[in-house]
């Protein structure tokens, strides 16, 4: 059930990824949604689902970039443990904690993904600093909503049917 | 035994090496990663293509059904543009035919007669750093590696990669990893235009400081990179400076708008063009 749960995730962040940037930019867009998807994943799950996670998105975004394949997987890997450890020792329910967290998660990632093509003999992308940072900011604005939407809508529906329900107990005793 | 910490550090560890030995296998070139690339590529762009049938889906029912609001006005304005185009058509007609028995007289028909397929943008890259578009022609319509691809307006890019049996990569000029063999139309001095890779700008590189390069001159391709069909526009030059080594420092801004990619064009190398580059 979880690895399911996880994959309709990842599968549904690459989905957005790159139908959004499509229709936002044309070419790419800033937001990364399946660094959220980990980056939430891991803070949920721990280190170890955070770890595969990362590795499943990572892949699966790389082998649809034109990227080296690997080199999205190691990041997001890392930073999806490095985020379950994180939230494993720490109370990291706070809304201002997970804008932080995803916003280093961002930024270790950028470091990852840029240290490895700086390593290896191929022309990595060219990344500003600003641009990371306005990622950090664009990744912790849309893991707000998604956390918010995950976290309160099941206690929203239940509510709803719970008033319906009683709603239409109390018609029954009034007829 | 091992406990549970030793067990994800070992864990941590297998995936870290597993990867590096990923990303080492291609840095040497090994042509199995690419077949492998090539495959998942092609299945998970049919889910991409999916994907983008929904939202087409959607985006319809909102135009046709829902968003129809302005359309009596807008019926109207349809109808004076239409009107004009008429005229502008009849007077571009007329042109043509000129143009035609010109370019008949000059013999060059031959050098523009390129054998193209259409093609529709599929998805975006799937991350934030690199500029390449996935489009719905593959190998089964016989798209391939290094192929030209173009928009009416000018140049896109070239499909990187094997493709899939029905989608293809398409590495977008202002790519970093991205270059082409260019001319400056005007003077035809000769340069490499490369992507910048901040998606929206080109670099003309290695001109001389010699020559005579003015802004809004036109860059063209070369054709010298056996990619690229000659004469075909990349943008206009929008900055130029003297650099301090023996090149010219020039930005290209492109012609093409990457921002708004709907339907493109492969160049399926003809005959004169697959001679004089080599391909088969």
């Amino acid at each position: 059930m979880r690895v399911t749960s996880l994959s309709i995730a990842v599968a549904v962040a690459v989905a957005a990824q790159t139908t959004y940037a499509l229709f936002v930019n044309g070419t790419s867009a800033n937001v990364d949604f399946p660094l959220v998807a980990v980056v939430f994943a891991a803070l949920l799950g721990g280190p170890v689902v955070g770890l595969w996670t990362g590795v499943a998105a990572g892949l699966v975004q790389d082998l649809l970039s034109g990227g080296i394949v690997g080199v999205s997987g190691l990041a997001k890997c890392l930073v999806g443990f490095a985020v379950g450890v994180v939230g494993s020792q720490f109370m990291l329910a706070g809304l201002w904690h997970r804008v932080l967290v995803l916003m280093i998660a961002t930024i270790m990632h950028a470091l990852c993904f840029i240290g490895v093509y700086v390593l290896i003999p191929a022309a990595g992308p060219m990344v500003m600093w600003t641009d990371v940072l306005m990622q950090g900011v664009a990744n912790a604005l849309v893991g707000i909503v998604v956390y918010g939407v995950i976290e309160y809508a099941p206690g929203m529906w239940k509510r709803m049917r719970h008033g319906r329900r009683e709603l239409a107990a109390r018609r029954w005793r009034t007829s | 035994m091992l406990n549970r910490r030793q067990r994800t550090g070992y864990l941590v560890l297998a995936v870290f090496i597993g990867h590096i030995i990923l990303i080492s296998a291609q840095v040497t070139a090994g042509p199995g990663a690419s077949v492998l690339k090539a495959v998942t590529f092609g299945t998970l762009a049919e889910v991409q293509r999916f994907v983008l049938s929904g939202v087409h889906g959607v985006r319809s029912l909102w135009s046709g059904y829902i968003s129809l609001q302005s359309v009596r006005e807008e019926n109207a304005v349809l109808r004076e543009t239409v009107a004009q185009l008429e005229l502008s058509l009849q007077q571009r007609n007329a042109l043509a035919q000129r143009a035609h028995s010109l370019q008949q007289l000059l013999e060059l028909r031959e050098s523009i007669d390129l054998l193209t397929l259409g093609a529709q943008v599929i998805a975006a890259d799937a991350t934030p750093w690199f500029r390449t578009l996935t489009i719905d022609r593959g190998s089964r319509d016989g798209a391939r590696q290094d192929l030209a691809v173009i928009a009416p307006t000018g140049i896109v890019g070239r499909i990187v990669g094997l493709p899939g049996p029905r989608a293809a990569k398409v590495q977008l000029l202002i790519d970093r990893n991205a270059a082409a063999g260019a001319l400056i139309e005007r003077t035809r001095a000769a340069g490499v235009v490369v992507g910048v890779g901040d998606g929206s700008l080109l670099r003309m590189e290695y001109v001389s400081n010699l020559e005579d390069v003015r802004i809004a001159d036109v860059v063209v391709t070369s054709g010298t990179d056996g990619i690229y069909p000659k004469g075909f526009v990349i943008g206009t030059v929008s900055a130029v400076e003297r650099g301090t080594d023996l090149y010219k420092t020039i930005t290209v801004q492109p012609v093409v708008d990457f921002t708004d990619l709907e339907d493109v064009l492969i160049v399926m190398a003809d005959e004169r063009f697959a001679q004089a580059t080599g391909l088969e």
